[in-house]
Order: structure tokens, then C-alpha cells, then sequence
């Protein structure tokens, strides 16, 4: 054992025990800028799907359970909405009534078209006549204070939509529907009603904050003239995961004539997209990897090769391959190990400093940029924005560091590590003293 | 009689493309504990190979080699060759082959943590072996820093440290001036005595020679005791 700290020590620091020589720098900085890099990049798409996931689900119920023959009316559905939490227990955390339909919206001469959707709020027991809003509703809600609506004829608006049609809190507006009907059809006698705007929503995702008008369940039903009906039937699962699970009991607890649908049918091509993101991040990942391990080969390689001679001596002293093999694949695990953790380390904290980053980097561009513009050559400098705000529908850079993925991976590179020093340390093993120590010349 | 090193028949010969050469032909010898015995001879005309041979640097071809009770083919046979050079030789060559990442308290040191001594005990040792051999201001001198002589004896002090079987010089005062020639000389022949080392020295040098024992000469891969 001090045999092995011993040489593996100098080896890696060079004389006068210096931390790392410039070989094994080599191989650290291989794999600290690439665990590092692997970091921002993993916490940045994360971060992106975490949003894009958390904007939809916040506003989607998990399943949404319809007539087969397309939106139409469910009358007993308290019974059922009994039915499946009876039946599901503690899967589901909520089951709700909730009507989902097009219509045109009217502010003095706009008009517009939207999407109504009717759920059912909680009535707030200190104050009979107003509703609170649910837990999972979008955060960012205008006025920031609002807790809940009022009952009767108002209603809470995109914060997009609101823009669009420069909308404010207390603004009414029209709301136009076929009567009687969900669908619009041809013949269908219009039904039209005016509301107060209580506020404005913004859920994360541009499709709903630039359509979306939430009414109550009854106010909706009221709107609709459809009396105590909804159109579907909304399940909020406990765990998301149990997505799969929940299905195949609805399957089987509901008759034929309703069908229910998961928000993974439902966003399809969404959730195709975020799978294909998640096999390329893993590719990227893969690269990254390849390309530290690659630096452990090269340096673990030269340190072999400035240290032939020394692995000719020992062996003439006596050394084993296995002594040999182990000393210097130590060396190339050792630094990919402290480099791993160096590198995961700076990466989470470039993550959590990377909006930061990004200003800095735009700001130097532009301070830059401008300064060419004025001083060196007469131009007009665009400013550079590198994460346009309105391209990117995020109020802030999604940034997620999943802990629960960097471990195996950190893990890994460190296996991965000691696995690339190998190579070499195994042929450094089998050198023969024979080749190396001469000793009739010299 | 005593006997450390037995050697029966080996045959070496290097293969050169078509060329066979037989280098060593028919050797035999019997070392006791303590013995001091040199090799003279003309150059190629095999020394280092039986040197190599007998340090299991190199294998012969056929014959037997058996050091304290214990035979080299065994060794091989099981793949732990390095047991064998662990467990019996000393080796010091003509140039000293020192490594150069470490100080020469530490080379000493090498063969010692090789074999399981801690740390501290090590350094102890090899401290005191470096005093013997004159070198105790140089401990912590790395080989760059030492002259040839110096390093010589350091390499000395590495191979007599781990006290093995047998020690194994390979003309170790072909690279020395003559002052530093006769200090070496000294230094070996001391710790030979001191010590009761069994030492088989191949050498040039008429001084280094005499001071054995006994004196053999190697003539066209055969072995004659003068
Ligand atoms: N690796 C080798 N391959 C081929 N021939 C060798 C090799 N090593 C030594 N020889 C030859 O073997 C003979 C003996 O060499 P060596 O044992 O070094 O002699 P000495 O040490 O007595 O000068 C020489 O002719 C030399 O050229
Ligand atoms: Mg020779």
C-alpha cells in the first residue's frame, strides 16, 4: 500500500510533490472542462424540458375522460366522477367536471377567437361567494395576489391574450358560443354574455396564455346553457408516473362509451420531441465522455512513455505487471476522478450563475461592439442578445441541475476514467525489464 | 556446505532473424552464503547474459537455476517471476539506473515498500544503508544532483537494502573515474563483509576483481575458475 502511494504520488505530481504534473493536468482538465461542459448542458436542457413539462401539466388535468363519440355532454357525471375515485383511491388526487370549447370573444371591435375552458373551482368557506383557486394553478398570476375569483360572470384571461387585445383587470368582455352545444354547428342558436376580467394567468406555455379563458364550472355551464353537464371528466394523478398504471384501471373501470386520454396522447408530438431531445442530450453526453476519456488514454499514455525506464528498474527490482498495471491506471483514474469533481462542482455552479453568465457575455459583446462602432470604424452596432426573450417563451433561463442524473454519471466518467487509464497501464504492465535495461551498453 | 546459488548447465543463445547464436553454453556454479566471487572476460563474451539470467531478466534455455531451496522454474512456471527477483537478487548495473522522479533516500526506499515495510521503517532503513555507504548528506538529493560515483553507491545501497540472496553487479565501475572506482570498491567490500553478502561481481577492473574471493573468467560462453 505505501508502495503504491508512494510512486503514485510522485507520479502524478512530479518532484518537490508538486499536485499534478502537466501530464496529469492533461488529463484532469480533459476531464474537468468536459464534466463541466456535460454539467450546463444537462442542467440547461433539463431545465428546458422541466418547463416546458411543468407549463403544461400545471394547466392539463393527467387524463381527460370524453364521450367516444367526441365532446359531448356527460349528465351523471358526479356519479362517475364518484365511480373512479372510489375505484382509484389514492392514485388520483382530484378528479373535477370540466367543459373545453372554442368561441369568439368580443372588446368593443375585436373580435377574437379563443378557447373556454369551465372547471370546477373550490367554494372558499370564509366567503360563500367567491371561489378559491386550486394549488396547482400557474404562479404567476395578475393581480400577483389573487387567490381566488369571484362567483357569477367573470372570468380569468391569458396574460397573452390580454396583451393582444390590451385587456385589463376589470375590462369586460363578450363571450360568444353555440348554445346548448359545445361544438359550433351549423344552425346552432348563438348565445352571448358579457364578463368581468378578475385577472390574468400565465401558465409558461404561449398556445394557452394566448387563448385560454377559465371560467367556473357553473358560470360555463350558464354560458352554455347546458344546466348541470360537463363535457369531460379531468383526473390529476398523485404521481405522474402512475400515468400508465391509472390508464389500463380507467380502461377497465369505464364503459365503452367513454374513452379516456392521457396527457402524454394528448401532446404527442411534444412529448416525441422531448424524448428525441433526451436521446440527443445523451449522445452529446456520450461525446463529452469519449472525448475526456480520449485525454486520459493520450496522457496516461505519455506518462508510460516518459516512465519506461522506471518501469524497467522496478520490475529488475521485482515489481509485478499487476503493481505496475495498477500504479498507472491509478494515476489516470485519479486525476479523471478529482477532475470529475471538480468539474461537476464548476459546472453546477456556472449553471446557477448562467442567466448571470449570459448577461455578462452579451454585455461585454455589446460594450464591445459599440465601442468598435463609435471609435474605430463608423458603423451601427445591433446589440446582441443571446437568448432573445421573445423566441424563447421562459421569463427567466430555465436552469434545472438533476442531481438524480449526475450522480450515475459522475460515476460512470469516474469508472470510465480508471477503464481508459487501463489501456495503457495494462501494456505498461507487460513491458519486460529485458527490453528496457540494457545492461551491457550504456 | 552452505549453498545459496545453485546453477546446472544453462544454455542461452539469442535468435537473430536466421541466425542462432549460442552465447552461453554450458554453465554451471555453486555459490555459498557469503561468498564474494567476480566474472572476468572479454567483452560479448556473455557475462551480462548470465548475470541477466541469474537475476531472471532474461531466461535461459535449458538448465536449472536454484536460489535458497528454490528453483527459477517454478517461479516461471507459475508466472511470478518478479517473486523470484523480489525474493533473491540485488541487481546493480553498470550505469545505475536510478529513477529520476525520486530522491536517493527514496530509490533505496522502492525495493523496501515493494515488500511490504511501512513507511517509516523504510526510511529508517534506508537512511542507515545510505550512512553506510557515505551518503547520508545526500539523502535528499535527486540523481541529477549526484555525481556518477555517488549515484553508483546509492544504487548499492538499493540493491543491499532489502538484504537478498544474492547481489548481482554488472561491471558496476565501468562508468566511475578511478578515484571514485576505489571509493566504490571500498564501499562494496565493506558491506559485504559487514554484512556476510553473497556478491557475484562481473567486472573488468583487476582491483574490484581481486578484492573476491573467488575469480572466475568467462571465455566464449563457457565458465573456468582461475
Ligand atoms: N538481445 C540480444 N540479441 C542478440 N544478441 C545479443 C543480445 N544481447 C547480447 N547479445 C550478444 O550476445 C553476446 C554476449 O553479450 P553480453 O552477454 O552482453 O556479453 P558481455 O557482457 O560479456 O560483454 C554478444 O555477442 C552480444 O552481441
Ligand atoms: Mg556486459
Amino acid at each position: 500500500m505505501h508502495f503504491y502511494i508512494f510512486l503514485i504520488k510522485r507520479y502524478l505530481g512530479g518532484r518537490g510533490n508538486k499536485i499534478f504534473s502537466s501530464n496529469a493536468w492533461l488529463s484532469f482538465i480533459g476531464v474537468f472542462i468536459g464534466c463541466s461542459l456535460l454539467v450546463v448542458v444537462l442542467s440547461v436542457f433539463n431545465g428546458f424540458q422541466q418547463q416546458i413539462r411543468e407549463s403544461i401539466f400545471k394547466f392539463d388535468p393527467h387524463i381527460i375522460i370524453e364521450t367516444r363519440k367526441g365532446p359531448g355532454k356527460i349528465d351523471d357525471w358526479k356519479d362517475w366522477r364518484s365511480t373512479i375515485k372510489a375505484n382509484l383511491g389514492d392514485l388520483v388526487s382530484n378528479v373535477s367536471g370540466m367543459i373545453q370549447s372554442p368561441a369568439l370573444i368580443r372588446k368593443d371591435d375585436q373580435i377574437d377567437q379563443v378557447l373556454i375552458r369551465g372547471v370546477e373551482y373550490a367554494e372558499d368557506i370564509t366567503n360563500k361567494t367567491r371561489y378559491v383557486l386550486p394549488n396547482d394553478f400557474p404562479k404567476n398570476v395578475e393581480p400577483t395576489n389573487l387567490k381566488g375569483v369571484p362567483k357569477g360572470d367573470y372570468c380569468l384571461v391569458g396574460k397573452e391574450l390580454g396583451t393582444l387585445l390590451d385587456l385589463h383587470v376589470g375590462d369586460y368582455i363578450q363571450l360568444i358560443v353555440p348554445k346548448g352545444q359545445f361544438t359550433t354547428r351549423v344552425g346552432v342558436e348563438p348565445g352571448m354574455k358579457s364578463y368581468t376580467i378578475s385577472g390574468f394567468f400565465a401558465s409558461g406555455n404561449y398556445q394557452y396564455d394566448s387563448r385560454v379563458i377559465l371560467l367556473s364550472l357553473p358560470t360555463a355551464q350558464g354560458l352554455f346553457g347546458t344546466g348541470d353537464t360537463v363535457q369531460q371528466l379531468a383526473v390529476k394523478l398523485t404521481k405522474f408516473s402512475d400515468l400508465k398504471k391509472v390508464m389500463l384501471e380507467l380502461y377497465k373501470i369505464l364503459p365503452y362509451d367513454f374513452s379516456p386520454r392521457s396527457i402524454e396522447q394528448e401532446h404527442r408530438n411534444l412529448f416525441s420531441a422531448l424524448k428525441w431531445e433526451k436521446i440527443i442530450m445523451t449522445v452529446i453526453v456520450f461525446l463529452f465522455i469519449i472525448a475526456a476519456l480520449v485525454g486520459i488514454i493520450v496522457s496516461t499514455s505519455n506518462v508510460i512513455r516518459s516512465k519506461r525506464k522506471d518501469i524497467g528498474i522496478l520490475k529488475a527490482l521485482g515489481a509485478s505487471d499487476q503493481e505496475i498495471l495498477i500504479v498507472f491506471t491509478m494515476i489516470g483514474f485519479l486525476s479523471g476522478l478529482v477532475g470529475t469533481i471538480f468539474g461537476v462542482a464548476f459546472g453546477i455552479f456556472l449553471s446557477m450563475r448562467l442567466e448571470w453568465l449570459i448577461g455578462t457575455l452579451e454585455k461585454i459583446a455589446n460594450t464591445l461592439g459599440s465601442f468598435y462602432c463609435e471609435h474605430v470604424s463608423a458603423c451601427y452596432w445591433v446589440k446582441v442578445e443571446l437568448m432573445p426573450r421573445d423566441v424563447y417563451y421562459f421569463d427567466h433561463m430555465p436552469v434545472s441541475i438533476d442531481a438524480s442524473l449526475l450522480h450515475p454519471l459522475a460515476v460512470l466518467a469516474i469508472f470510465l476514467a480508471g477503464m481508459a487509464a487501463l489501456i495503457p497501464a495494462w501494456a505498461a504492465g507487460k513491458l519486460q525489464p529485458a527490453e528496457i535495461i540494457r545492461s551491457s551498453d550504456t | 556446505m552452505n549453498s545459496i546459488l545453485s546453477v546446472k548447465n544453462i544454455k542461452k543463445s539469442y535468435r537473430d532473424g536466421e541466425v542462432t547464436v549460442n552465447v552461453i553454453h554450458d554453465i554451471n556454479m555453486e555459490l555459498a552464503r557469503g561468498d564474494f566471487v567476480s566474472i572476468q572476460g572479454a567483452s560479448g563474451a556473455g557475462k551480462s547474459t548470465f548475470l541477466s539470467i541469474l537475476g531472471a531478466i532474461l531466461l535461459p534455455d535449458s538448465g536449472t537455476i536454484t536460489i535458497n531451496g528454490k528453483n527459477l522454474e517454478d517461479y516461471s512456471r507459475e508466472g511470478k517471476i518478479h517473486e523470484y527477483r523480489k525474493n533473491h537478487i540485488g541487481f546493480i548495473f553498470q550505469s545505475h539506473y536510478l529513477m529520476p522522479d525520486f530522491t536517493a533516500m527514496e530509490n533505496v526506499m522502492i525495493p523496501l515498500l515493494m515488500r511490504g515495510i511501512k513507511n517509516q521503517a523504510a526510511k529508517q532503513k534506508a537512511m542507515e544503508i545510505l550512512s553506510k555507504v557515505g551518503l547520508k548528506e545526500r539523502a535528499n538529493h535527486y540523481p541529477s544532483q549526484l555525481s556518477g560515483g555517488e549515484s553508483q553507491r546509492v544504487a548499492v545501497a538499493r540493491a543491499v537494502a532489502p538484504e537478498p540472496d544474492i547481489v548481482l553487479a554488472d561491471e558496476p565501475t565501468g562508468n566511475l573515474d578511478s578515484h571514485n572506482k576505489k571509493i566504490f570498491i571500498q564501499v562494496l567490500e565493506d558491506l559485504q563483509k559487514s554484512r556476510d553478502l553473497t556478491v557475484l561481481v562481473v567486472t573488468h577492473e583487476q582491483d574490484l576483481a581481486a578484492a573476491a574471493g573467488r575469480r572466475y573468467f568467462m571465455k566464449d560462453g563457457y565458465l573456468s575458475q582461475m
